[in-house]
C-alpha cells in the first residue's frame, strides 16, 4: 500500500511540476526567443521504432504527449525516493540528478544528442534550467501534498 | 456501520462535496484567467442534454451552468461517504474518489458529444482538467476528515 500511495503521489506531483516546466519554458522562449525543443517527439518516435528525421509530422505529434508522461511518469521516482527514506532536501537533489542524467542518457543512447559536454552551453543552460523547474517543482509539490493528505 | 451511520457519512460527504467544489472553482477560475480562457460550458451542455433544459440566453446559461456545477461537485460528495461507510479512508479514498469523479467525466462527456474523448484533446487540457479533479478529491477528502474529526 506505501508503495502505491507514494507512487499516486508521486505521478499527481509529477503533473504539477510538468505545468510548472510548461510555464517556465514559455516565458523563459519568451525571453530567449528560441523555438519550441522538438526532443520529447524525437524521443518518442525513436522509442516507437520511427525515424525521427524521416517522419517530422509524427515528431510534431508525439511531442506534447511525450512532454507531458514523461513529467508525470518521473514523479513516480520522487515518491519512491521518498519512500526510500530521503529526506525532503536529498530526495529533491537526487531527483534532479536522477532526472538530468536520465534525460542526457537517453538523448544520448537514443542517437538524439551527444554526450551533455559537447552540447552548446545555450543549450546545456536551457536543459538544467527546465529540468530544475520540474525536479524543485514536482519534489515541492510532493512535500506539501505529502503533508496535507 | 448501520443505516443511520452510513447516512450521516453520506451526509458529511455531500458537505465535504460543497467545500471541494469552492476548491475547484477557485483553481479554475485562476486557471482561467491566467491562460485567457472563457468559463468552461461543459457542466450547462452536460447537464442540459441529460435534463432536456436549453437556456434562454448567454446569461441564462452562465446561471444554469453554475447550478449544474456546484450540485454535481457537492453531490459526488456522497462518494466520498460511501467510501467511509465501507471502509476506505485516507489517501486510498482520496485516490477512488478522484479516479470515479474523473473517469466518469472521461466517459460522459463524450459520450453526450460534450467534449472530444481523451485520446483526441490536446494531453495538456487533459492533465489540466485531470488537476483541477484532483484539487477536488484532495479539498472534498480534507474537508471530509475534518467534519469526522469534529462530530466523532
Amino acid at each position: 500500500m506505501a508503495v502505491l500511495e507514494a507512487v499516486g503521489l508521486g505521478l499527481l506531483s509529477g503533473a504539477i511540476g510538468t505545468i510548472a516546466l510548461t510555464v517556465a519554458e514559455r516565458a523563459e522562449m519568451a525571453l530567449t526567443g528560441r523555438s519550441a525543443s522538438m526532443v520529447p517527439g524525437q524521443v518518442g518516435a525513436k522509442l516507437s521504432g520511427r525515424d525521427p528525421d524521416g517522419e517530422p509530422e509524427l515528431v510534431e505529434r508525439l511531442n506534447p504527449i511525450v512532454h507531458w508522461a514523461h513529467g508525470i511518469a518521473l514523479g513516480a521516482i520522487r515518491g519512491l525516493l521518498d519512500l526510500a527514506g530521503l529526506g525532503a532536501l536529498a530526495a529533491t537533489l537526487v531527483f534532479y540528478a536522477l532526472v538530468w542524467g536520465g534525460d542526457a542518457g537517453l538523448y544520448r543512447a537514443l542517437g538524439i544528442a551527444p554526450a551533455p559536454w559537447r552540447w552548446k552551453p545555450s543549450e546545456l543552460a536551457t536543459d538544467l534550467f527546465g529540468k530544475g523547474v520540474l525536479a524543485i517543482a514536482t519534489s515541492v509539490a510532493y512535500i506539501l501534498l505529502d503533508k496535507a493528505i | 456501520m448501520g443505516l443511520g451511520d452510513t447516512a450521516g457519512a453520506v451526509g458529511r460527504g455531500l458537505l465535504a462535496g460543497a467545500f471541494g467544489t469552492a476548491a475547484m472553482t477557485v483553481s479554475s477560475t485562476v486557471e482561467a484567467k491566467l491562460r485567457e480562457r472563457g468559463s468552461s460550458s461543459a457542466p450547462a451542455d452536460a447537464a442540459g442534454k441529460v435534463l432536456g433544459v436549453q437556456p434562454r440566453d448567454e446569461e441564462g446559461k452562465a446561471r444554469f451552468s453554475t447550478i449544474v456545477h456546484w450540485s454535481y461537485g457537492t453531490s459526488w460528495g456522497a462518494m466520498r461517504g460511501l467510501l467511509h461507510a465501507v471502509g476506505i479512508n485516507g489517501r486510498t479514498a482520496v485516490a477512488a474518489h478522484f479516479a470515479t469523479v474523473w473517469g466518469s467525466a472521461q466517459v460522459m462527456l463524450p459520450s453526450l458529444d460534450v467534449a472530444p474523448p481523451p485520446w483526441k484533446s490536446p494531453p495538456e487540457e487533459i492533465v489540466i482538467d485531470a488537476l483541477h479533479h484532483a484539487v477536488y478529491a484532495v479539498a472534498t477528502g480534507m474537508a471530509f476528515a475534518a467534519l469526522e474529526r469534529s462530530s466523532s
